[in-house]
């Protein structure tokens, strides 16, 4: 291996073609990973789905029609049809809004204090910080659905609640990923530079801490994105999700279980749909990760 | 010849195209011999040790000659036999012994192993055998040693244990990358001691791979200096550090304090410009873009050319360059200055720092970094604060700038009296006072630009200026950096510039005291001695106070006017800068002064060595604190009563028990003892 002074000399030319690049979405684009681009392609068509979903349905998704139950997928019904004889294609098409505003809201959520309450918890350090973060523990040491589970039985469920639930739950989580990334930064010369001149912590942490941290809260954010689609769906396979007659993947999920020997498209497709969600988020977060470590790699190159 | 390499050329494939890191290299080394290869950060030394041992990176490949060990070719030797040379008949040490020893296994297994796995000795056997060897690196109670894990040994006392596995077969040829860079100066010495010893007992080969000139110059029989991939000097170690031929060797060495040499009476000079990336090399010779002897004739690419017998050098003006050194260079402006008044002063500094969590509920002691420090700055003066690591010397900066906040003591700027956190302090204060950081890489904020990095703080310290531009381009001609460098990244710059930037930011609002923490310690040579140039010229302009740390003593001492010595935590010995070599009082300064490896071949061994680590500051020593490795120590009263300040010569202070004319016999008889076992003649 070269030692780094070595590496910094086999740099070659400047690294700004890697730090302007930002300026344009295509370059942004051009500078990311295959994996990145697809992870990207396929949520902008589960995006699309959910704002324009009402006008490409050709059914209603909560009409019951009993002329045609437990009709195998067709020309008709693309993806068949359930017990009550509702349009399954309808109604997975109809769900993907509900459940990307669930949880992208309960993502926000839960990221957004998390991250504030690690790092001003790390920033601060010392005793305060230890208070916590061993609270944060508490709060990890308990199953995550179990969790969910407690605190919509006790606050009853609905959509708001849906989202204050899964918050909770995925806050502290959140908490320590963003600590642990403002520990390895709080005494670099810049941000004591910072102190020197008269900053407060809002101020360090903001704009100093924060730009430094990006990319780890946006992998943080993606990860979080994913296990949220699938708490939400749970909850709903479990019924205390979306409530009916709305449509939900994971209440469609419990509702097909009991066709599942007589009708598998029931199941299958909000599953699929759930499953390839939940795939290209991953594929994003680990994309986003593979390309800060490459971009810093080259920074150093 | 042992080890020889032939015209040896290596490219790594990068992004921004095939960069030659290694190029036509021809070195030779027989039995016995220690070659020295010296060169700065990017120079090829790394990889040049790694071809030596037959390893190339991934992304190297070699594109010419050989590297050949009895002959045979390393390089294009199958695995299997190459793996039975290394660790038996080749055999390496790295810099980092934290990193090269497993921290899971015991020091003794991982040396047995060596045994086990090339002699097929049984376990037993083996353990004997890793014994003995740590006997012969000096360890003490080597039995002991051996059932020790690396996390409780010190870090010298490891480096001897690394030390231990390569000698542990008599390996043909020793390969020594940086021994001793990641340890500390009184430690080093030890360590080159025992290196030095080692040279004479074994037959072995050794190349010795150093940034540092002073240790090349103590252990090399011959030196090869590199410089961007490329061989420019090899001459034996007296005829190149007594007579350089190639511009940047003598460039080099004039980047050294020499010893005794201040800044009033003897200016740096620093070589202008940066290191060529190898990816853009300059056609001809790849040091005439930063010569000063530079002609036409250095467009053509230079070959060796022999300047004396065994002296080759790659220069084709070497005849031309006068060979008599420069002429000493006017003294630096600032040491004309007077003495201005006090500016800073603080009494009795006290700062410790206790451990939360499951140490602090086991009764976690506290650890006390600073113990009662006085100090005083004065305008256009430069304190210097020297130290091994662990001495406080950085927490005490700390204090001062605000940082940390100290537990007793008081701070006055101008006789005003200054609380400790820096949130309490006004912003007039903040403004006067600025501190410049140790690591270039991390002192600016690396997703602003240098605009953005200083325009904050600009903003921050000077409220009141409405257009930033022109007092940041100012900025930026104040530490001789081009305006068009505002725009650019930290990434971007080298880590001298960034260094340049962190100092213009310090200089942004016109401060009266700059804290400096070991801002010099990260960059190379070359780099230094122009941030020192720096330093002193902006002190001349806006007649600030330094307060300098720095673990090197050499540079220490050329550019401050006044040297505290600290150790756990206590100031050992305060007095004048130039007076300080001539008659080091205190014994740690002592041992520190003895440790420093001087630029000038086969010295006499020095005077005193330390052994063992710095005690841990959570249970200091009773008595005087520096008693349990005191060279000097003269009974029990250093273990039982704290020692009073004595006032030695020409306005030195230090704290021992011992009295100047005492101290300054057993001097002289130990120097006496030791050059008469050298066979030397007493230094007068």
């Amino acid at each position: 291996m070269p030692d780094q002074g070595t590496a910094a000399v086999l740099a070659g030319g400047p690294p700004s073609r890697f730090t302007r690049a930002y300026g344009g979405v295509i370059g942004w684009l051009r500078s990311r990973t295959l994996a990145t681009r697809a992870a990207l392609a396929i949520l902008l068509v589960y995006v699309l789905l959910g704002l324009l979903g009402s006008l490409l349905v050709p059914y209603s998704p909560t009409a019951f029609d009993m002329m045609v139950p437990l009709n195998a997928p067709s020309w008709q019904h693309f993806f068949g049809t359930d017990g009550f004889g509702r349009d399954v294609f309808s109604r997975v098409v109809a769900g993907t809004s509900t459940i990307l505003i669930l949880s992208v809201s309960a993502t926000v959520w839960a990221v957004g204090v998390g991250v504030s309450i690690g790092l001003a918890s790390g920033y601060r350090g010392g005793r305060p910080d230890e208070f916590v973060m061993r609270g944060m523990d508490v709060l990890m040491a308990l199953p995550t659905l179990l969790l969910a589970l407690l605190i919509l039985t006790w606050l009853g469920s609905s959509k708001p609640n849906l989202i204050f639930a899964i918050g909770v739950v995925f806050v502290p989580k959140s908490a320590r990923v963003a600590r642990s990334a403002v520990l390895s930064l709080r005494k670099l010369g810049y941000i004591e530079a910072a102190k020197l001149r008269g900053d407060h912590a809002g101020r360090i942490l903001l704009f100093e801490v924060l730009p430094n941290v990006r990319d780890v809260v946006g992998v943080e954010f993606c990860v979080r994105f994913a296990y949220s689609l699938l708490l939400i769906s749970s909850l709903g396979f479990l019924g205390l999700g979306v409530q009916p007659p709305e449509p939900d993947w994971g209440q469609m999920i419990s509702e097909g279980r009991n066709y599942i020997t007589l009708a598998w498209w029931i199941v299958m497709f909000p599953a699929l749909a759930i499953g390839i969600l939940v795939v290209a988020v991953n594929l994003l977060a680990d994309g986003l990760w593979q390309d800060r470590t490459r971009l810093q790699s080259a920074r150093i190159l | 010849m042992v080890l020889a390499v032939d015209d040896l050329s290596v490219t790594y494939a990068t992004p921004a195209g095939p960069a030659p890191a290694v190029r036509s290299v021809s070195l030779a080394l027989g039995r016995g011999e220690t070659l020295g290869i010296v060169g700065e950060s990017g120079s090829g030394k790394s990889t040049l040790a790694h071809a030596m041992i037959g390893y190339l990176a991934p992304l190297a490949r070699r594109t010419s000659g050989r590297v050949l060990f009895h002959g045979d070719d390393l390089l294009a030797m199958p695995g299997a036999k190459l793996a039975g040379l290394r660790g038996r008949r080749i055999a390496m040490v790295h810099q980092n012994p934290q990193a090269t020893l497993n921290p899971a296994l015991k020091v003794g297994t991982q040396i047995a192993e060596v045994f086990r796995h090339h002699a097929g000795l049984s376990w037993a056997e083996a353990r004997a055998r890793a014994v003995e060897n740590l006997g012969r690196v000096n360890m003490p109670e080597p039995s002991a040693a051996a059932a020790r894990y690396p996390h409780e040994l010190s870090g010298g006392q490891r480096q001897r244990v690394v030390i231990a596995i390569a000698l542990a077969l008599d390996p043909d040829v020793l390969i020594l990358d940086e021994p001793t860079t990641a340890l500390d100066v009184t430690t080093e010495a030890v360590i080159l001691d025992l290196l030095r010893d080692i040279k004479r007992r074994i037959g072995a080969a050794i190349v010795y791979i150093s940034h540092n000139l002073g240790v090349i110059a103590q252990m090399a029989d011959r030196v090869a200096v590199m410089y961007a991939g490329e061989v420019v000097e090899d001459a034996s170690v007296e005829s190149l550090f007594l007579r350089p031929t190639h511009p940047y060797t003598r460039a080099l060495l004039d980047c050294l304090v020499q010893p005794g040499a201040s800044k009033r009476t003897r200016a740096l000079t620093a070589i202008p410009g940066a290191i060529p990336r190898l990816t853009q090399l300059p056609a001809g010779c790849i040091f005439e873009p930063r010569c000063m002897h530079r002609a036409d004739v250095c467009l053509d690419h230079p070959d060796m050319e022999d300047a004396s017998a065994g002296h080759r050098v790659r220069c084709v003006r070497w005849r031309e360059i006068p060979t008599t050194p420069a002429p000493p260079a006017a003294a630096s402006a600032s040491a004309a200055q007077s003495p201005g008044s006090t500016l800073m002063e603080a009494k009795g500094v006290r700062k410790s720092f206790s451990e939360w969590g499951v140490a602090a509920m086991l009764g976690g002691r506290r650890v006390q970094a600073v113990a009662g420090v006085d100090m005083a700055l004065a305008r256009n003066r430069v304190l210097g604060l020297v130290g091994e690591s662990g001495s406080g010397k950085t927490t005490l900066l700390r204090c001062l700038a605000g940082l940390e906040t100290a537990e007793e003591g008081s701070l006055a700027v101008e006789g005003f009296p200054v609380p400790w956190p820096v949130r309490a302090r006004p912003q007039s204060l903040l403004r006067r006072l600025q501190v410049v950081f140790q690591d270039p890489e991390s002192t600016l904020n690396p997703k602003h630009t240098v605009r953005g990095n200083l325009g904050r703080h600009l903003r921050a310290l000077l409220p009141a200026v409405r257009d930033p531009s022109p007092l940041l381009a100012q900025a930026m001609a104040r530490v001789r950096l081009d305006p068009d460098y505002l725009d650019r990244y930290p990434a971007e710059l080298s880590g001298g510039e960034k260094q340049r930037v962190a100092i213009a930011r310090a200089f942004l609002g016109g401060p009266e005291v700059v804290l400096c923490d070991e801002p010099l310690s990260a960059l190379d040579v070359s780099v230094q001695a122009s941030i020192v140039k720096l330093l002193l010229d902006l002190q001349a302009e806006a007649h600030v106070a330094y307060l300098l740390i720095s673990h090197d003593l050499a540079v220490v001492r050329y550019v401050a006017d006044e040297i505290a010595v600290m150790y756990l935590g206590r100031l050992v010995e305060l007095g004048p800068a130039e007076t300080f070599d001539a008659a080091p009082l205190h014994p740690y300064t002592e041992a520190l002064l003895s440790a420093v490896s001087l630029p000038i071949p086969r010295q006499p061994p020095s005077r005193i060595r330390l052994q063992g680590p710095i005690p841990s500051p959570t249970d200091p020593p009773s008595g005087c604190v520096f008693h349990t490795r005191c060279p000097r120590k003269i009974g029990t009263i250093c273990e039982t009563a704290m020692p009073p300040w004595r006032e030695g010569v020409s306005g030195r202070r230090y704290c021992c028990h011992i009295e100047p004319e005492e101290l300054r016999r057993m001097q002289v008889s130990s120097a006496t003892s030791l050059a008469a076992d050298a066979g030397h003649a007493p230094p007068s």
